[in-house]
């Protein structure tokens, strides 16, 4: 560690310790008043620590211990490791018991400083997150350069079917799995179709498609009909992960939506696009069904119903979720204007300023969290489980996504959603975890 | 209770019941009501039927679902309970205990508990039954297996051996003497009045630094704030208590310059730090360099570990 940042650190410790003697010698000496709390038991202190509790059930909590070290204790104890922590803790599983024991819970901070990092003061500003910070800021600068001639180019969005990709022969065998029944779609225009590397990840951020999840998984995206609640954990299941699970992206209006239903399985048939994906480990992303929409053209539905009788397949099979009720016929100005709230575990959402309210967004698990920022039409919603769900047209469709990183999955709660620009998320979770996108939830980065 | 309550709080249960997914480890639609009427009792017996519905809905259903069916004896239960937790609970007590024959034992002995070796009238007494969905299943777990930790460590504690304390000296070390009140009443007036005016999340902040010496980073997630935050929150407190205590001082008659006094130079605290250095029995320099600096710091630094790294609580 280099000089200065020892003076820094010496500085911020006698920073710290300036509180009178006094001041600790009345904390510690306990005053009467904490006979009259009982100690919380295990399941609140369990909600306290993953910050599920009622504002003045948490108070109460917390009122306990700053009076009780006992329990200041156990919630210490209870606290979930760290990531770095956690790591530690399972090497020195094969390890022997005489290593260094106290070395092996220390935080990131000092594994940092014992690494040779530069121990700066706000850990933000560390190289390891300056790292990606400038990762991000460069995909972002790359994004914006190469994304508006492929918008220019995805136009009229139907072409988008009549030329989707077939799948190749040289395809992964986890392409081969994430397209399934590619070989349906029109091999005729494989040649045409077929992109380079940049331009087909590009027209995937660009151009709406579905990708067919699995054979089993059975990714379909019916427009007839009113919207299902269909099964978060079965195609979790059945997508298996992120490497095997497709991805799509989430339209930016309506026309897109309409799009993404017309081009759904040929595009999704590109083997080249998926194989994209599986390479690049990328979240999944699964379509939820829009409500019946009247708009749709003639071409449009000429075109679904091609796509109906190749891919037909049960809605009890489909991926994804959710309920999106009645919300075809609500103005778009009234829709990026709306109020927003959970009531028992459901997205609801309220045009008239809240006085009435209607369920937007329902999902296996009970929804906790939501952003709607600046009330635009971008709506993000939490809950447990790792249940994250996402609309870009104001709740008239959503999307389900799958957070994963590599190897990483979130299964935690989603306790807070924090969008920070229109293509950065950040979620924190129950057991502190936080994920990150920088493409809109499109890939997702474990903090 | 009205018909349409009924039937609205029916429809709720058979919703909850659904989402569950408690038929699957044969937990009837009726069982799973009397329990979460049960959670509901203990923890929002006064609410309205929304509030119930929004109560129950934030529960961890499938968890809850899970757990009491174990508690019941139900195998598949059981087996879904293995593969999802048994790994988990023993790297939880390696976590705890930092040592792996004694990760083993704990984890051992939570399972046999939890499982529900000893019975009662007949019935199986598992701990599972205690598991309200409130929190994870996995944190609920990790807080009883901590509770277990320190129980256990607290009756190891007390179960030394005499032989053993006199091998390490133990008993010859001098007591420490007792504190002896040092400060003025008004100083010590002041200081309570000031720290009566903190919230109890600054009190718990307080506490848990200067008193637990936990991390920033420990605090931190506890709080679910960031570590800068309360560091920040942390100098702020100190400062603001230090003009609380200052004006509390003088509103009882001092002068600025002696409440200032009062309030940092207390020769008495280093009569009391020489007296406690020297009755202690350790190889350990007897006068640090910076002798009263270096007692006020405890050595440590901004993230709360001692200067040489190690954390301070192992």
């Amino acid at each position: 560690m280099d000089g200065a940042t020892t003076d820094a650190i010496a500085t911020a410790a006698i920073r710290m310790t300036e509180l009178p003697k006094i001041v600790r010698q009345r904390l510690r000496a306990q005053p009467p008043a904490l006979g009259q709390f009982e100690h919380p038991e295990a399941d609140v202190l369990t909600a306290f620590a993953e910050l599920c509790l009622s504002p003045a059930e948490r108070d109460g909590v917390l009122r306990h211990l700053a009076l009780c070290a006992d329990c200041r204790e156990l919630l210490a104890l209870a606290l979930p490791p760290t990531t770095a922590t956690a790591t530690i803790t399972a090497e020195a599983e094969n390890e022997p018991v005489s290593n260094n024991l106290s070395s092996r819970t220390q935080s990131y901070q000092s594994a940092g400083a014992k690494f040779g990092w530069p121990n700066l003061r706000w850990p933000s500003l560390r190289w390891a997150n300056l790292r990606w910070a400038a990762l991000a800021a460069g995909i972002a600068v790359a994004v914006l350069i190469v994304r508006p001639s492929f918008e220019h180019s995805s136009k009229p969005p139907v072409h988008v079917a009549v030329q989707a990709p077939a799948p190749s022969a040289q395809s992964s065998p986890a392409a081969h799995d994430v397209s399934g029944t590619s070989s349906e779609a029109s091999p005729e225009k494989t040649a045409e179709a077929k992109p380079g590397a940049l331009g087909t990840r590009d027209r995937l951020a660009s151009t709406p498609m579905i990708a067919q999840a699995s054979p089993e998984a059975g990714l379909k995206a019916p427009f007839a009909g009113p919207l299902k609640k269909q099964s978060l954990s079965a195609s979790k299941l059945a997508t298996g992960g992120a490497v095997s699970t497709p991805a799509l992206n989430v339209p930016k209006s309506s026309s897109d939506v309409e799009a993404s239903g017309a081009a759904t399985v040929p595009a999704a048939a590109s083997s080249s696009d998926s194989n994209l994906i599986a390479q690049d480990a990328a979240p999944a992303i699964v379509r939820a069904k829009p409500a019946p929409d009247d708009s749709l053209n003639s071409e449009t539905e000429k075109t679904t119903a091609l796509v109906s009788a190749n891919k037909a397949r049960p809605a009890s099979q489909a991926t994804g979720m959710l309920v999106a009720r009645n919300t075809a016929s609500i103005p778009a100005t009234l829709q990026t204007n709306a109020n927003w709230t959970i009531k028992a575990g459901v997205l609801q959402r309220s045009l008239d300023g809240g006085q009435t309210w209607q369920d937007a967004a329902r999902a296996d698990h009970a929804l906790l969290c939501y952003a709607n920022p600046n009330r635009g039409p971008e709506v993000w919603a939490g809950g447990q489980a790792g249940t994250l769900v996402h609309s870009s047209d104001g709740g008239k469709t959503w999307s389900t996504i799958l957070v994963s990183s590599g190897t990483a999955q979130l299964t935690a709660d989603v306790t807070h959603i924090d969008v920070r620009s229109p293509a950065e998320v950040v979620l924190e979770t129950g057991n502190h975890e936080s994920w990150s996108s920088t493409d809109n939830g499109k890939t997702w980065e474990k903090k | 209770m009205p018909p349409h309550a009924q039937s609205g709080e029916s429809g709720i249960a058979a919703d909850l019941y659904t989402r569950s997914g408690a038929a699957a480890y044969g937990l009837s639609a009726e069982q799973f009501a009397l329990i979460l009427e049960g959670i509901h009792r203990k923890y929002a017996a006064k609410a309205s039927l929304e509030q119930k519905a929004d109560f129950c809905a934030a529960l961890r259903l499938e968890e809850l679902a899970l757990a009491r069916a174990c508690a019941a004896g139900n195998e598949r239960a059981w087996e879904d309970f293995i593969t999802r937790y048994r790994q988990k609970m023993h790297s939880m007590a390696l976590h705890i205990t930092r040592d792996g024959a004694h990760a083993a034992e704990l984890a051992d002995s939570l399972f046999a508990d939890l499982y529900g070796v000893s019975s009662r009238n007949g019935a199986r007494n598992s701990k599972l039954v205690f598991y309200t969905g409130r929190g994870s299943l996995e944190g609920w777990l990790r807080t009883v297996m901590a509770q277990e930790f320190i129980n256990r460590y607290r009756k190891t504690k007390r179960s030394v051996s005499l032989e053993e304390q006199t091998e390490e000296g133990v008993q010859f070390v001098a007591r420490a003497p007792e504190p002896v009140s040092t400060s003025d009443q008004r100083l010590e007036t002041a200081t309570d009045q000031a720290l009566a005016e903190l919230s109890a999340e600054d009190r718990f902040t307080l506490a848990s630094y200067y008193l637990d010496g936990r991390t920033l980073a420990d605090i931190a997630r506890s709080l679910g704030l960031h570590e800068s935050s309360v560091s920040r929150r942390l100098d702020r407190l100190s400062t603001g208590l230090r003009k609380r205590i200052l004006a509390g001082l003088r509103e009882q008659g001092m002068s600025h310059a002696q409440a200032t006094e009062a309030l940092e130079t207390d020769v008495r605290d280093i009569t009391l730090d020489l007296r406690s250095r020297l009755t202690q029995d350790s190889g350990s320099t007897t006068f640090p360099k910076s002798k009263v600096p270096a007692r006020e710091n405890d050595g440590r630094g901004n993230d709360g570990r001692n200067s040489d790294g190690s954390n301070p609580n192992d």
